[in-house]
């Protein structure tokens, strides 16, 4: 079994795991975690269910890595996976909705251990904030959580979501406006051109 | 601990036409979230959960959505038996003959002897 290290590439990785080296897809997992994490939290907001989600992404890449036929990089191939869980567990979350209406849709909060004005205030704001990023519908906020979160080129963009470059476009325009109305209105945080 | 993106300079502004103190809120907005949601060693976890075997994950998961889907369902039905044993009950008590508990809930009629060969054709006229 070939031995792997920091330094080895995205190849060695694959070709190691494929072997069944689990130090290899550990190292996979470390790199890509923080990335698929945000981007799994980007798509659905804080609650617990992020944790699930994060690892079933791991678990199909785990089981899915022989197609990976290395005509994109592996991380176009992981932020797919991850927006395509994110998007799973969105349907999943509207049919809880629609089978338990009486669930209360407030967002998760676990306890604040330093509830002073000052972060009241922010947490607040970033609140507001992300009832606004909710209010997108799946494609726009996709786009958008891939290209203004995550810095994302238009094409990787594109790439990642199989879609067409001119369709990136038109949904981040579409998303960036709605987001600019609704942080535009007085109660938001746009009120001084951010939540700053 | 979640890192926020290495470059999160938005490199990219006159694309999209956001204010860059926006996007650094929404970046800012989705480490913090991803930090309260997030357990302590993801990877370790990740890698745990990936050396289950996948007959046991798959289990796992039919069981999880047998569970979520036949929750409202046993919901339910548990309100229409509880409608219908009061629906019965009340019915029972309008009429003046003696009845047991179990025949009231149930909506059962009174059986006897003396009812069963007490064949009257009054309805029939």
């Amino acid at each position: 079994m070939s031995k792997v290290d920091a330094s080895s590439t995205e190849e060695q990785l694959i070709a190691a795991t494929l072997q069944g080296n689990d130090d290899a897809f550990r190292r996979i997992v470390e790199r890509y975690i923080d990335e698929v994490s945000r981007t799994v939290t980007g798509m659905l907001g804080a609650g617990p269910e992020i944790d699930d989600v994060v690892q079933e992404v791991f678990i199909k890449l785990h089981r899915s890595l022989h197609t990976f036929r290395g005509e994109a990089a592996l991380k176009t191939f992981v932020i797919r996976m991850a927006i395509n869980k994110s998007l799973d567990a969105l349907r999943r979350r509207k049919r809880m909705r629609w089978l338990q209406p009486w669930s209360h849709d407030d967002p998760w909060e676990p306890p604040a251990e330093d509830a002073s004005d000052a972060r009241m205030d922010r947490e607040e704001d970033l609140a507001y904030l992300r009832k606004a990023v909710n209010q997108l519908p799946e494609g726009q906020r996709a786009v958008v959580i891939l290209r203004l979160i995550e810095d994302y080129s238009t094409e990787e963009t594109a790439l990642i979501l199989d879609i067409p470059y001119g369709t990136v476009l038109s949904r981040l325009k579409r998303g960036v406006d709605k987001l600019k109305t609704i942080t535009r209105k007085p109660s938001g945080p746009g009120r001084s051109g951010g939540v700053s | 601990m979640i890192h926020p993106r290495e470059n999160s300079t938005d490199t990219r502004q006159e694309d999209h036409g956001l204010s860059p103190d926006l996007v650094r809120d929404l970046r800012r907005m989705v480490v913090a979230e991803c930090n309260r949601s997030m357990m302590s060693m993801p990877a370790e976890r990740v890698m745990r959960a990936v050396r289950v075997s996948p007959a046991a994950q798959r289990i796992g998961f039919v069981e999880r959505e047998l569970v979520n889907w036949f929750r409202p369902v046993l919901a339910l039905g548990i309100i229409v038996i509880m409608a219908l044993a009061v629906y019965n009950f009340d019915l029972s008590r309008q009429n003046d003959q003696l009845q047991t508990p179990a025949e009231m809930v149930l909506g059962l009629q009174p059986v006897t002897v003396a009812a069963a060969y007490d064949i009257e054709f009054d309805h029939h006229d």
